[in-house]
């Protein structure tokens, strides 16, 4: 048999707002994650992959806007292989009543199929038989996963064996409320599936880039959505060889990454610090929150928005967070610039003692302030 | 802000315009250049009135210096500034006769002079003496600042104050200074937030918000708040969406079941209704099957009771005329005893009239008239007697030797003797003895003639009396009465007699009474009951025969014959066989239905449930359109992030705060506990002069004369021991520590002529610095002649 090739990836979440973003970057992200079922469609079409597998949370919501539904559409309409599934997730869950998945089959080709039921989609490549386990979500939170009707059902379905399903994986990222599907990674390997196709939880499974002999995968996203988002967005192609062994690869497919740092510094602003921070990574596809913390001297610390500048210019979007960033301050100072038992001498003094630099030093601020002018 | 001074013509210069700078500008030229008159022109467009006469001495000095000397009588400038956000250009020209002054705004011109010096004295803000000795500082009087103040009055007052307002060690710190950036800094923050219990004042959330006054803390509160709310909301409209899609999915999964029940239950009710119809028609031919049976039977039966009904009829007849007959005959009888018996009655009556008729006969005289003619003679008797008796005579026997005898008008006679009374009436005759006889008559009536009157009636009342054959008139009256009564007996009878009918067949009469004498009456009651019995049989048999007559004449209507109605029962009998036989052929009810009704019961009821499901499913499909309208554009993780985030901002604004309230609560503690000893002046004035001389001076003060008292290495030094230079830096931040005082903000010009020139270089040094730290908020003018100075103080360059 030729080897059966399907490009897997999840929770595309097309429709996300980014509205703690500027506009501009808003935009940029928006647009991003088009781009990265765009670039799915694309690695699908250069590797020759016969499905392109969608493991749930295409959309952010029940509640996407036409325009991007059928923007959606029409570029997995591109796909040239013989099939897309759909499986919907528990953010843009299958309902007959939402207008979602009525939009998005309208103007989808024959190749995708949309799996809303819970129940075994047959497929056919090269007269062998593909069994997909469909166990789409009907709701967006669920104490209970859908696996139970794989269960009940003939274990002896033959040909390849596929599951399509989404929710949390316990062992991959803890469900901590069980709301959202809770699945088990021994729960999945019981089924006997040839491969389980996953979606949900927002972390690759398995780690490695590279895995055989693996039942069970989860795509992660396919565009990074957010700080706390720490890996690049990617889906698994994968390879199921005449035994049914399943070779896996996993291949990026997003644009943007984020970073969420804490970088501490002392004396100066160190941007090689911030740097290697975030080494190896292309700066005009980062965005990044630094959060910057220790002392800096004052003078380093009365000009640090001007390294910040400095430091913006290293990525597509940063954000930093300076508040734990504070000028040295000492009793030196105080007694350098105050004249002993002066009221502003006294004041320091007592707020070091009785508080801490931090409060002596707003104070200090606060005072030389008042006297430059 | 000065932007510009225009000079058209003052003292020396003629047309010359020179812009400022904001900050430090500063003027360069040769001796005499006109840096001075430039100072001087400038200080004059402010405030020397335009109107000058020359007899005051100030007018008298201002006309020689200002006026170009023996070539004309005027000095002009324009002044263009800025204030409070407007352009204004301030021209003036001081002339003996014709002065002008014209101010604009913005191009607009300023009409009212009242107008002009609001706006002038807001801008300068401080005195006329204020500027032309602290702020505008001439070289020739730089050093005499302390005397220059104490030489001037109101300067001299306001300084005074400043010294006296006595403060804190504060090395150029104001504190209220200080506390105000700290609470304004608090306030910004924890506007409307309640530190101590960590929430907005007044536990008011975002469901009623502050709407003024909202702190960063509040704001960074209300944010997070709202986010959080509103994702919140979002997940409460996603759960209630999940849930109606539940609902929805199983109703549609119910109208999915209920429609193939439906239909299941449709294939049978074409074969459920025919065969309903069917039975009802095979009912119906039952009932006509059963109809003709009884028709059929009965039809004979009734022709044989109509012949006896009519023979009933016959024999009832008979009887009725027999009976009727008899009543006759007694009728007739009946007749015959009431015309005998008034017959008997007339016989009677007539007798008693023959009767009536003899005894009337015998009082026939006594008629009405008669009785009338007697009554008026009996009455005129009564009236003359009447006449007498009323005409009283009376007399008394008042001497007699005997008796007397007096006798009436009807002869009765009365023996009277002396001493009696007596009266008749209206005569009398008094008869004494046979001599004597008196007649006494009243003269009241005529007696004679009414004498005479009454005894002609007198006796012609008896003769009519005996005339009549009675006594008295009351024995006529009696006989009149008689023949009254008579003669209305006599009129009764005959209206009897009227009233009964005369026999007009006597004859007749009498042949009835010989055959009725053995007449045997049958009683009438009798024969009218047997009557009645027998019209009654008549009418029930007539009525039953009407009714068997009415059958049989609906039968012949509706049949025509007997045979007829044989015929139809055998055509009723083939089609219930015919329907039977199709019912055979059609599919039968479930048998867990026991009825048709039962199915169609059933079946109504699964459609009304259908139509209820269907109905309930219109108005979940309504809520969710609702509900997905509600739905916010927004995820609630996003906004749950944005929540932690301004959740975070918020902590931080309130440690924020709270350092500053620390730092408030510590400052008012220091301030409690520490001992004032500097004025503001004097600590302004020492931190200027610590910078001035690089803290060589930093221990001086002023006695309450203003008088300067220096303190070095404990010792008291003379100020007139201190070097030019020292005096100038002294004067120097004397000066600006008064400005910075009376104009924190900066807000009025500075001048400064060539005041750094006697200090050594690293004094001039420090000078720069702290005239460019004043120029960093101050608009300074400093005038010098040396280019190497002017170079030194950097700010714009201006050469003359």
């Amino acid at each position: 048999m030729e080897t059966f090739k399907i490009f897997h990836i999840s929770d595309v979440h097309i429709g996300m707002k980014f509205q703690r973003y500027p506009e501009n970057v808003r935009d940029r992200l928006i647009d991003a994650r088009f781009e990265s079922v765009r670039k799915a469609v694309s690695i699908a079409n250069e590797k020759g992959c016969h499905v392109l597998a969608i493991a749930g949370d295409l959309f952010e919501s029940i509640k996407v806007k036409q325009k991007d539904v059928f923007k959606t559409v029409e570029l997995l309409n591109c796909f040239q292989g013989d099939h897309i599934w759909v499986l919907p997730g528990n953010h843009d869950y299958y309902d007959p009543s939402l207008k979602l998945w009525h939009w998005f089959m309208e103007k989808a080709s024959d190749k995708i199929t949309l799996l809303s039921e819970n129940k075994v989609y047959r497929f056919e490549h090269n007269n062998q038989e593909i069994n997909v386990f469909a166990a789409p979500c009907d709701q967006k939170h669920s104490s209970e996963n859908n696996l139970e009707w794989i269960k009940k059902t003939d274990q002896e379905v033959s040909g390849i064996r596929l599951l399509l399903a989404h929710g949390a994986i316990k062992e991959i990222s803890p469900d901590l409320n069980n709301t959202y599907f809770p699945m088990s990674l021994p729960e999945l390997k019981s089924l006997e599936m040839t491969a389980c196709l996953l979606g949900h939880t927002h972390v690759p499974y398995p780690l490695h880039d590279r895995v055989q002999s693996e039942s069970v995968f989860n795509a992660g996203t396919s565009e990074p959505d957010g700080l706390n988002y720490k890996y690049e967005g990617a889906g698994w192609y994968m390879e199921i060889k005449s035994d049914r062994a399943v070779y896996a690869e996993k291949t990026r497919t997003g644009r943007f990454v984020f970073k969420d740092l804490t970088v501490e510094l002392e004396d100066e602003v160190d941007l090689d610090r911030v740097r290697e921070a975030v080494s190896g990574e292309d700066g005009s596809n980062l965005i990044a929150r630094v959060n910057l913390r220790g002392y800096l001297n004052q003078e380093a610390f009365d000009t640090r928005f001007k390294m910040y500048e400095v430091m913006k210019k290293d990525f597509f979007y940063l954000e930093i967070l300076d508040h734990d960033l504070k000028p040295k301050f000492s009793r030196a100072v105080i007694e350098k610039t105050f004249s002993e038992n002066s009221v502003p001498y006294l004041l320091l003094e007592q707020l070091l003692d009785r508080f801490d630099e931090e409060t002596a030093h707003m104070a200090f601020d606060m005072m030389m302030e008042g006297m430059k002018k | 802000m000065i932007l510009q001074l225009e000079i058209l013509q003052f003292a020396g210069i003629k047309n010359r315009t020179v812009t400022f700078d904001d900050g430090l500008n500063v003027i360069v030229g040769e001796n005499e250049a006109g840096k001075s008159t430039l100072v001087e022109a400038l200080y004059s467009v402010f405030f020397m009135p335009v109107k000058i006469g020359n007899k005051k001495v100030g007018d008298k000095l201002f006309v020689e210096s200002a006026f170009p000397y023996g070539t004309s009588d005027y000095a002009e400038v324009k002044v263009k500034f800025h204030h409070d956000g407007d352009l204004y250009l301030l021209h003036k020209l001081w002339h003996l006769k014709k002065p002008l002054i014209q101010m604009m705004r913005n191009n607009d011109k300023v009409i009212n002079e009242t107008e002009i010096e609001s706006v002038l004295n807001s801008y300068l803000k401080h005195t006329e003496g204020t500027y032309n000795h602290l702020f505008f500082s001439k070289q020739d009087r730089f050093k005499q600042i302390f005397e220059v103040v104490k030489n001037h009055p109101e300067l001299y007052q306001s300084i005074g104050d400043l010294l006296r307002n006595a403060g804190y060690e504060l090395d150029g710190l104001s504190v209220e200074e200080f506390r105000n950036r700290l609470t304004t800094s608090l306030k910004e923050l924890d506007s409307n937030w309640d530190l101590q219990h960590e929430r907005p004042l007044g536990g008011r959330g975002i469901d009623n918000p502050h709407k003024r006054s909202i702190g960063k803390i509040l704001e960074a509160h209300y944010e997070s708040e709202q986010a959080l709310a509103d994702s919140i909301e979002i997940e409460t409209i996603e759960m209630k969406l999940e849930s109606l899609h539940k609902e929805i999915r199983e109703s549609s999964l119910a109208k999915a079941r209920l429609s193939k029940e439906i239909e299941t239950y449709k294939a049978l009710e074409s074969d459920i209704r025919n065969r309903q119809r069917i039975e009802i028609s095979i009912e119906k031919l039952e009932d006509q099957k059963n109809m003709f049976l009884e028709i059929n039977k009965e039809w004979p039966e009734t022709l044989v009771k109509k012949e006896l009904y009519c023979e009933d009829l016959n024999g009832i007849d008979g009887q009725i005329e027999t009976f009727t007959n008899q009543l006759q005959d007694q009728l007739d009888y009946e007749k015959y005893q009431v015309e005998m018996a008034e017959y008997e009655k007339r016989r009677a009556l007539e007798s008693t009239l023959k009767d009536i008729d003899q005894s009337r006969a015998t009082l026939e005289q006594f008629s009405e008239k008669t009785l009338l003619e007697l009554s008026q003679i009996s009455d005129a008797i009564n009236r003359s007697k009447l006449m007498i008796e009323s005409a009283e005579l009376g007399g008394r026997v008042l001497k007699a030797l005997k008796e007397i005898v007096v006798v009436d008008y009807n002869g009765k006679q009365s023996t009277l003797s002396e001493g009696d009374v007596w009266t008749t009436d209206a005569y009398m005759k008094i008869i004494a003895d046979n001599t004597l006889e008196i007649e006494i008559k009243s003269n009241q009536i005529d007696f004679d003639s009414v004498k005479e009157t009454l005894v002609e009636n007198e006796k012609h009342l008896k003769s009519r009396l005996n005339g009549l054959n009675v006594q008295s008139l009351e024995e006529a009256r009696m006989n009149m009465n008689a023949r009254n009564k008579l003669d209305s007996d006599r009129k009764v009878i005959l209206k009897q007699l009227e009233m009964i009918p005369e026999v007009v067949n006597l004859e007749r009469l009498m042949e009835a009474q010989k055959k009725y004498d053995l007449y045997n009456p049958v009683p009438k009651k009798f024969i009218e009951d047997h009557l009645k019995t027998l019209s009654d049989q008549k009418s029930k048999k007539n009525a039953d025969l009407l009714k068997v007559e009415l059958k049989l004449e609906n039968w012949e209507k509706t049949f025509g014959s007997h045979e007829t109605v044989a015929m139809q029962l055998g055509e009723v009998l083939a089609e219930i066989k015919s329907y039977r036989e199709t019912l055979s052929t059609m599919q039968k009810i479930p048998e867990h239905f026991q009825s048709s009704e039962a199915f169609f019961q059933s079946l109504d009821r699964l459609r009304d449930e259908m139509s209820a499901l269907q109905e309930s499913l219109k108005t979940m499909e309504i809520e969710n359109e609702r509900l997905l309208g509600q739905l916010p554009d927004k995820s609630s993780e996003e906004l749950k992030l944005y929540a932690k985030e301004k959740s975070d901002l918020r902590n931080r604004y309130i440690r924020k705060a709270m350092q500053i309230k620390n730092i408030l609560e510590t400052l008012e503690g220091v301030l409690n506990t520490s001992t004032p000893q500097k004025s503001v002046l004097e600590t302004e004035f020492i931190s200027h002069i610590k910078a001035l001389t690089d803290t060589k001076y930093k221990d001086l003060d002023f006695d309450e004369s203003l008088n300067l008292r220096i303190q070095q290495e404990k010792k008291a030094l003379p100020v007139s021991l201190l070097s030019s230079g020292t005096l100038d830096s002294i004067a120097l931040a004397f000066r600006l520590s008064v400005m910075e005082i009376v104009d924190p903000e900066g807000a009025s010009l500075a001048v400064f002529d060539d005041c750094l020139i006697n200090m050594d270089k690293k004094r001039m040094d420090l000078a720069i610095q702290v005239i460019g730290r004043h120029a960093q908020k101050r608009q300074i003018l400093y005038m010098t002649c040396h280019e190497h100075l002017a170079l030194a103080l950097g700010g714009r360059l201006i050469k003359i």
